[in-house]
């Protein structure tokens, strides 16, 4: 049996939160809600399988505002029970990729589809496996094939190969994927992103497939379809 | 942040480790005078390992100067866990680089990792970065005793008049330390028989002072697996080239390469360029007790072949410079590099480096003016011009004279940090006065009959 998705709602309240419950029950969901913020447990939100909702029922909008925004920093998906059919409040949520809310009155059958609907996405989110044409990454066992044949990646290439493959067609300039890959315990500079760049290429043979382009004066991308050969 | 990072590290190495079939895993870490130390652990203490280190008698980080037992903690780095190459596939062998911290949880400022990463964070507060290619050079023979060179070929030869060993021997060297994740530009025979030269690809200074030390072993390691001895003493025959370790610096500030010069440039490197290269020029006698720390290093000095003797630059690869300038077309060229052609690979990599940056900063930050190339060749000098450069430039022949030059000045102090300083000099002053002693063959050749 899968482990069950914890659903923590914040500021919902009776009855609302017992119907939801209830409702919840039989589902793969497991419903806890607390007041405020501060009754969050950080460390249980960092697991993988979370969502949040925030609730701006019995709030009022500046709080209702400030939950919402803390929310969005814990990156997970986020329901947002709408206080008003106030759209505009949402403005700024929209451009989280991890955002979707309910307008009053909230409906609970409503909240549990768009539940699954977010558990869906996150799930999706959390693939372990990118595979692009040929080369497959398994970020859960850090295994990479090429042509179904394994790679010997050392543990800078594989962050740098995986940062890559992740969003293909994105430039990433030298700057931040040495911030994102080599973080603060690093004494090189952006140089050493060509240099990593160079030995990653001759392992996932690169002259044949072109997996990675260069960007002239801007950086690297991986390539959205490489070409078949 | 910092900590996962830490724990993702971890978990792949322990991942890969078990994935090879890794049976023994190599704690690696470098002694004051440069030699690799280590000591093994078994698979089941890897995870252990990684999280709080593993004890040892911390003394074999003296070198030769060590004195008392005294515990410390061998910190392994994950990011440098590296399957060897020479070992076998079942139950094989890994390495890991370590760092030596106290039992308080200090790092040792005996440590020369740490000693390089303490000029790196200097360099670091003013978001410059330093990058190091080296080409080192050594010799193939058949074993330690007869001294005899593998081959008989010659610069650039391809094929000898004797066996291929040598072609075959810098083939699969190459192979191994491309697999254990070293870079290589390029390699070819070298001028004398037996003498081999690779290039490094560059890399920033502390992973290369990493992989020059593990480069060290995989060429003796590969080499021992074929019966042959592979020595890279800086100068083992009288008759032949020495072995050097020519280094191609540049420093970068984000994506810029501060040598590059973006007007027009006599030297052909930009003023800061200039600046390093006089700061290495002006301070050379102090911080070569660092790039050249052996009696044996001062042989190949003193010897007026290829090797590096006076303190002047050119453009040209010329016999006798301490630096050349390479001839760079472009603007604003990101190849644009200065190469110091002092240190042997005997050198303490992580020291030099550290004592380089601190002469080259001196003079980059005190705007030092760089002098004009000597243009010459040395050979065509007359005998008064040479008399004259003898005097000003000549650098230190023995390591007495060298010992006495770092003494009179403070970069190699700067560059080690007090306590470090105090052990390695303590220890160079033992080397000269225990070779004072010495009888030499040259000795019992020429008076034996007195």
């Amino acid at each position: 049996m899968e482990e069950k998705i914890i659903v923590t709602a914040v500021g919902l309240s009776n009855p609302k939160s017992e119907e939801l419950s209830l409702k919840l029950k039989s589902s793969d969901f497991n419903l806890i809600t607390v007041d405020n913020f501060e009754g969050l447990d950080q460390e249980e939100v960092k697991g993988n399988k979370q969502l949040i909702i925030v609730s701006g029922e019995d709030l009022n909008l500046d709080l209702f505002k400030e939950n919402l925004r803390k929310a969005e920093e814990l990156e997970k998906n986020i329901i947002a029970l709408m206080p008003l059919k106030d759209m505009d409040l949402l403005i700024q949520s929209f451009s989280s990729p991890y955002f979707d809310f309910c307008l009053p009155p909230h409906d609970v059958s409503e909240i549990t589809l768009r539940l699954i609907s977010a558990a869906g996405k996150s799930s999706q989110e959390d693939k372990e496996i990118i595979k692009i044409g040929p080369l497959v990454i398994n970020q859960e066992s850090y295994e990479v094939t090429l042509d179904e044949v394994k790679i010997d990646l050392t543990f800078k290439e594989y962050e740098l190969l995986k940062h890559l493959a992740a969003k293909p067609g994105r430039v990433f300039s030298r700057e931040s994927l040495l911030h994102s890959v080599w973080e603060y315990d690093y004494y090189g500079g952006t140089r050493t992103v060509d240099v990593h760049v160079r030995r990653l290429r001759s392992k996932i043979n690169d002259i044949k497939y072109n997996f990675i382009e260069t960007v002239w004066n801007v950086g690297y991308r991986f390539q959205v379809n490489p070409p078949k050969i | 942040m910092v900590n996962e990072n830490k724990e993702n590290q971890i978990s792949y190495v322990l991942t890969k480790a078990t994935e090879n079939n890794v049976k023994f895993i190599r704690l690696w870490f470098t002694d004051i005078f440069g030699s690799v130390k280590g000591f093994g652990i078994t698979i089941d203490e890897l995870e252990k390992v990684l999280h709080e280190g593993a004890s040892f008698d911390g003394a074999s980080i003296f070198g030769s100067e060590r004195f008392q037992e005294s515990e410390m903690i061998a910190m392994p780095d994950p990011t440098t866990f590296e399957i060897l190459p020479w070992r076998p596939e079942e139950n094989s062998v890994a390495k890991i680089t370590c760092e030596i911290i106290n039992k308080d949880g200090t790092p040792s400022s005996l440590d020369s990792r740490f000693i390089l990463k303490k000029k790196l964070d200097e360099l670091k507060e003013n978001g410059l970065n330093f990058y190091v290619a080296p080409e080192i050079e050594y010799f193939y023979l058949e074993d330690a005793e007869s001294m005899k060179p593998i081959d008989e070929k010659t610069y650039f030869d391809q094929i000898g008049s004797h066996s291929d060993l040598g072609s075959d021997l810098r083939r699969k060297t190459v192979i191994g330390l491309e697999k254990i994740g070293i870079p290589i530009q390029k390699f070819h025979h070298e001028v004398s028989p037996g003498q081999q030269e690779i290039s490094l690809r560059y890399n920033d200074s502390l992973t290369m002072a990493d992989n020059i030390q593990t480069f060290k072993l995989v060429v003796k390691e590969t080499a021992m697996n074929e019966g042959v001895f592979a020595t890279f003493m800086p100068k083992p025959f009288e008759e032949f080239e020495g072995n050097g370790m020519h280094l191609h610096i540049s420093l970068f500030k984000a994506e810029k390469n501060l040598f590059a010069h973006e007007k027009k440039s006599k030297s052909g490197i930009s003023k800061q360029g200039e600046g390093f290269t006089a700061g290495l020029l002006k301070h050379v006698n102090e911080l070569m007790l660092a790039t050249n720390q052996w009696v044996n290093s001062y042989k190949r000095i003193a010897s007026l072949n290829e090797a590096p003797s006076y303190r002047c630059w050119s453009k040209n690869p010329d016999y006798g410079n301490l630096i050349t300038i390479p001839e760079i077309r472009r603007k604003g060229d990101v190849s644009s590099r200065i190469e110091f052609r002092l240190p042997d690979p005997g050198c303490n990599p992580y020291l030099s480096f550290s004592a380089i940056i601190t002469a080259g900063l001196q003079g980059m930050q005190n705007n030092y003016k760089l002098e004009p190339p000597m243009e010459e060749s040395f050979p065509s000098l007359s005998k008064d011009d040479l008399v004259n450069f003898e005097d000003k430039k000549r650098l230190a022949q023995d390591l007495g004279t060298s010992i006495k030059n770092a003494e009179e000045g403070t970069i190699l102090k700067d560059a080690l940090g007090e306590e470090a300083y105090s052990v390695f000099l303590n220890g160079k002053k033992r080397e000269w006065s225990e070779y004072l002693k010495s009888v030499s063959e040259f000795e019992l050749k020429n008076w034996i009959n007195l």
